[in-house]
């Protein structure tokens, strides 16, 4: 062939792909793994378990997927929870349902448990044992309790956890010997369903409070009840939330994940899926019109709310996802989720931390219907607004001051601010960010303008100027639909200025869909304003000086006018270490008299193996001032601030490979009532309030406050006599460490609000 | 989910549904630009109707027919009963009684020859400090921000009248001594 007719059909080939390339193309999780995939059911009994908080007995019922053969295990385990929905059906008319457990004379149970298999199948397709456990016996009798249930579900699963220990290790019926050795109990995820998603949280919460017997590596809520608001911590979070849900209309599973959000010691990323087609029933093939033998089946969107709506009706033309793209959607993100925090694959990392935004061809969607929301763990992202706090409207979180320039309004809405419970006055169903009057929801900028000059702007003060550190800028946003006129698709630029003037910027619309005008037009519930991650590389912001970013702007001269909330604004995501820890960290915490519990939160790559050495800074207490222990605790000798450092060497096959170091200071307050102080400084009022008077000291001693778990929280010169506090210091106890050119004191004072 | 389908609405029913289809976007454009507050009131409340006449016919609706049954005490719980003409949805949501501000969440929910049954358990400390006359609303999950007017409660029940029903007034004569 002649060179000229290859470069033809090189162009041609190009052409036909409509010109678009894409740089990255994350692996699919969605598709089908390497194992053939068998299934075998268990039925104990419908009353074999009493739960202890529950007023009756339950059964003790399930299915388990599995790669064929079981060979090459032990394999990461999932389980899931199904949520609340009629019990049984009449065999000689399955339309005849009813809630009753045990079923009635010629009633046989609705297996509501066996609606998730097409995702089980998929998962024991990838390597996965999955147990799908039957929770009928509870949601029979579970209106009638305090708690609807809830604490029953987490002793249900773990029961069950408990059963597949004993398969794993002994056998027994009806599995005999087939599973011993085939599960891995410390690679546990769970996920649940409507009032089982509220089951799986309170389930990690009792498996923590037993000791963590089993290792719950990740947890899924899908379409979940959140009654109660229980925090769930320290666990990879995903929560699906579908727009369209007819049942649980309020999305109340967002709170899971908006209030995780600012723990500092939590080392874990939450996620939020948004389907903006999906309902509440597709997602289980039992509850599902049409795919199961028994009743009670039904489309919760049009039984409940409006199927005239124009976006979650029934309409040829609404935005309604079918039953088979819902149930791809949650394959396909639900895998990614285990796959990356139950195993150790990295492969899907672009899609969880909205890198790739593309969703892959197993979901069937496009990216105008699926939004991830990411959060980073604490010591991956550095918060520039958490828009938390009435004063976020001034001040941010990194003290740099906020600047609004020609907005019709800059405010800070919602979350405990009382003067605006709800960023849009409604709250309800069309807010489910919002709280109610038993709990905070998210706080929030509300960014209003009418003209194309106005802009948003947050300083970034001193040594966080350098942001080489971190690959992304994220923040998330919704469109406020109450003060948008006319309803329409918004945008703007995000703008990043160096000290020197120098600027870039680009569209929020070159990155996410983020901004849409949400649809629906049902009263009461729709259109309902989600907040998502939008999420820019630091890198495509060119031309200006990375280690000198003065500030991030947002500039609203895409759109004339409109309206927008905004959280959650962070540079995000450490680059990657040529070595692979993500940073040496540790957490401490107090135990009795001047002993303190260390606990190692370093993450480090698969395979890799970590040697550690502490110093603890207490030279006093010789040669017990060093540890190699993972998890160690010191004895200090005395009160005061000790910076205890931590040293990380990591090995691979062929030796060291890097070193980290991460150092903090502990401060000790006295111990006992004898104690006193030797410097003549005293501070007061104590209790305090918003102030401190400091007498005795001179220029140029220093004034720092650390809450009673180490954590500096404000440090001042004291140059002069009165000191005022930062609002957003909370009540409770703190150290304030005064150091002077000769020495250190610490007084324990308390704050009051 | 609906715990038993119902008889399929006549065919009228589905025509009127068909008509009010056009009529709601109507409705929702005009309210977003009225400017007066009785109007865009009068024009929810037609809105509300509209649905109201709109909702999917093949299920069961038992919110429509829902009312105070008995109101009873054993020992130091007095159990305030609402009846349906079918049986209650069965899923993920809760029912809440709210007799003014005060929501009450924890119920017996049953069935017994095709009616349903909802059964609050409510503390007697708590049911004789209600407040006489408050307004008493049953809503399938929470309403955020429940008033003592009432009006988050009307206009839930009038947007949606499937999650939402107005019971009357509270008294505390109806505890059945």
């Amino acid at each position: 062939m002649k060179p000229y007719l290859l470069f033809v059909l090189f162009f041609f080939a190009w052409f036909c792909t409509g010109f678009t390339v894409r740089a990255q193309v994350t692996a699919d999780p969605g598709l089908p793994g390497p194992y053939a995939v068998a299934r075998d059911t268990f039925d104990l009994g419908d009353l074999a378990f009493k739960p202890p908080s529950f007023p009756v007995s339950v059964e003790l019922r399930g299915s388990v997927h599995y790669p064929s053969g079981l060979a090459g295990g032990p394999f990461p385990v999932v389980v899931f929870l199904h949520g609340r929905h009629v019990t049984a059906y009449k065999v000689s008319n399955p339309s005849v349902v009813n809630g009753k457990w045990p079923p009635d004379p010629g009633f046989t149970s609705i297996t509501s448990f066996e609606g998730y298999d097409y995702f089980a199948s998929t998962l024991a397709s990838q390597g996965f044992i999955v147990i799908s456990v039957s929770a009928n016996g509870i949601n029979a009798a579970d209106a009638g309790t305090s708690d609807a249930g809830m604490n029953a579900r987490a002793e249900l699963v773990q029961k069950h956890l408990d059963l597949w220990k004993g398969y794993n290790t002994v056998g027994g019926t009806p599995f005999g010997t087939k599973f011993v050795g085939k599960l891995d109990m410390k690679r546990i995820g769970t996920m649940g369903h409507s009032r089982g998603g509220e089951g799986v949280v309170f389930h990690a919460l009792l498996n923590r409070s037993l000791g963590s017997p089993y290792g719950i590596k990740a947890v899924l809520t899908l379409a979940p009840v959140n009654f109660y608001r229980q925090l769930l911590n320290d666990v990879p979070l995903m929560n699906i939330a579908p727009y369209c849900d007819g049942d649980v209309a309020g999305l109340n599973g967002v709170h899971y994940y908006d209030d995780a959000r600012f723990t500092t010691t939590d080392t874990t990323p939450k996620y939020s899926v948004l389907l903006l087609g999906g309902n509440h029933n597709f997602f289980n093939t039992v509850w599902t019109p049409g795919s199961y033998k028994g009743g009670g089946a039904s489309d919760d969107w049009m039984v409940y709310a409006n199927p005239l709506d124009p976006w979650c009706g029934k309409s040829a033309t609404s935005g309604r996802l079918d039953t088979g793209e819902q149930k791809a959607a949650l394959t396909t993100y639900g895998c990614a989720f285990f796959r990356t925090h139950v195993t150790t694959d990295t492969s899907f990392l672009p899609i969880l931390e909205v890198e790739d935004t593309h969703p892959p061809a197993s979901s069937k969607l496009d990216s105008s219907q699926v939004f991830v929301s990411y959060h980073a763990p604490y010591k991956k992202r550095k918060d520039i607004n958490r828009t938390s706090v009435v004063s976020n409207r001034l001040v941010n979180t990194l003290s740099g001051t906020v600047n609004s320039v020609g907005m019709v309004s800059s405010t800070i809405c919602g979350g405990s601010i009382s003067s605006m419970p709800s960023c849009m006055g409604g709250g309800g169903l069309k807010e489910p960010h919002a709280g109610t009057s038993s709990f905070d929801g998210l706080a929030a900028a509300a960014l209003r303008w009418n003209n194309t000059s106005a802009y948003y702007e947050n300083e970034i003060p001193g040594s966080d100027k350098d942001v080489t550190k971190y690959r992304s800028l994220s923040f998330r946003t919704a469109v406020n639909y109450v003060e948008t006129f006319p309803a329409r698709q918004l945008n703007f630029k995000v703008e990043l200025v160096d000290s020197a003037g120098k600027t870039s910027s680009h569209k929020v619309s070159s990155v996410s869909h983020a901004l849409f005008y949400q649809p629906g037009t049902t009263p009461s519930y729709l259109p309902k304003a989600m907040f998502n991650t939008v999420k820019m590389p630091l890198d495509s912001f060119k031309g200006i000086n990375h280690t000198k970013v003065k500030s991030v702007r947002f500039l609203f001269n895409e759109s004339d006018s409109g309206s927008v909330l905004v959280s959650d604004i962070a540079f995000s995501d450490i680059r990657k270490q040529p070595c692979g820890i993500a940073g040496a960290a540790f957490r401490d915490s107090l135990g009795t008299g001047y002993t303190v519990y260390f606990t190692d939160s370093s993450e480090k790559n698969e395979g890799d193996s970590l040697v550690l050495n502490w110093n603890f800074g207490d030279k006093v207490s010789g040669f017990k001032d060093t540890s190699s222990l993972r998890n160690p605790s010191h004895l200090f000798s005395k009160s005061g601030v000790f910076s205890v450092c931590l040293y990380l060497s990591v090995y691979r096959e062929n030796g060291l490979v890097c070193r980290d170091t991460f150092c903090k200071n502990i401060a000790l307050g006295p111990v006992g009532l004898n104690e006193t102080p030797t410097y003549p400084v005293s501070i007061a009022p104590n209790p305090a309030s918003d102030y401190l008077l400091v007498s005795g000291a001179m220029p140029g001693d220093v004034l720092e406050l650390f809450t009673q778990y180490g954590q500096s929280v404000f440090k001042t010169s004291i140059g002069q006599t009165r000191i005022v506090l930062p609002v957003e210091l909370s009540a409770g106890l703190y150290f304030a460490v005064i150091r002077t050119a000769h020495e250190t004191m610490v007084h324990k004072i308390v704050l009051k609000k | 989910m609906p715990d038993r389908r119902s008889q399929r609405a006549p065919v009228f029913l589905w025509v009127a549904a068909g008509f009010f289809v056009d009529m709601h976007e109507v409705f929702a454009y005009i309210c977003l630009y009225a400017k007066d507050l009785i109007m865009k009131n009068t024009l929810a409340l037609l809105a509300g109707m509209a649905l109201c006449f709109s909702v999917e016919r093949g299920f069961a609706q038992p919110m429509l027919s829902a009312k105070i049954g008995t109101v009873s005490q054993v020992g130091q719980t007095v159990e305030l009963s609402v009846a349906a003409e079918e049986p209650f949805y069965f899923a993920g949501n809760r029912y809440v009684l709210y007799v003014g501000i005060h929501p009450f969440l924890i119920a017996r929910q049953t069935d017994t020859g095709g009616k349903g049954y909802l059964t609050f358990l409510i503390p007697a400390s708590e049911f004789s400090a209600l407040p006489e006359g408050g307004r008493m609303y049953l809503s399938y999950g929470e309403i955020v921000d429940m008033d003592e007017s009432g009006a988050r409660g009307e206009e839930r029940a009038s947007a949606v009248p499937n999650t939402c029903k107005y019971l009357g007034v509270f008294t505390a004569k109806m505890l059945v001594h």
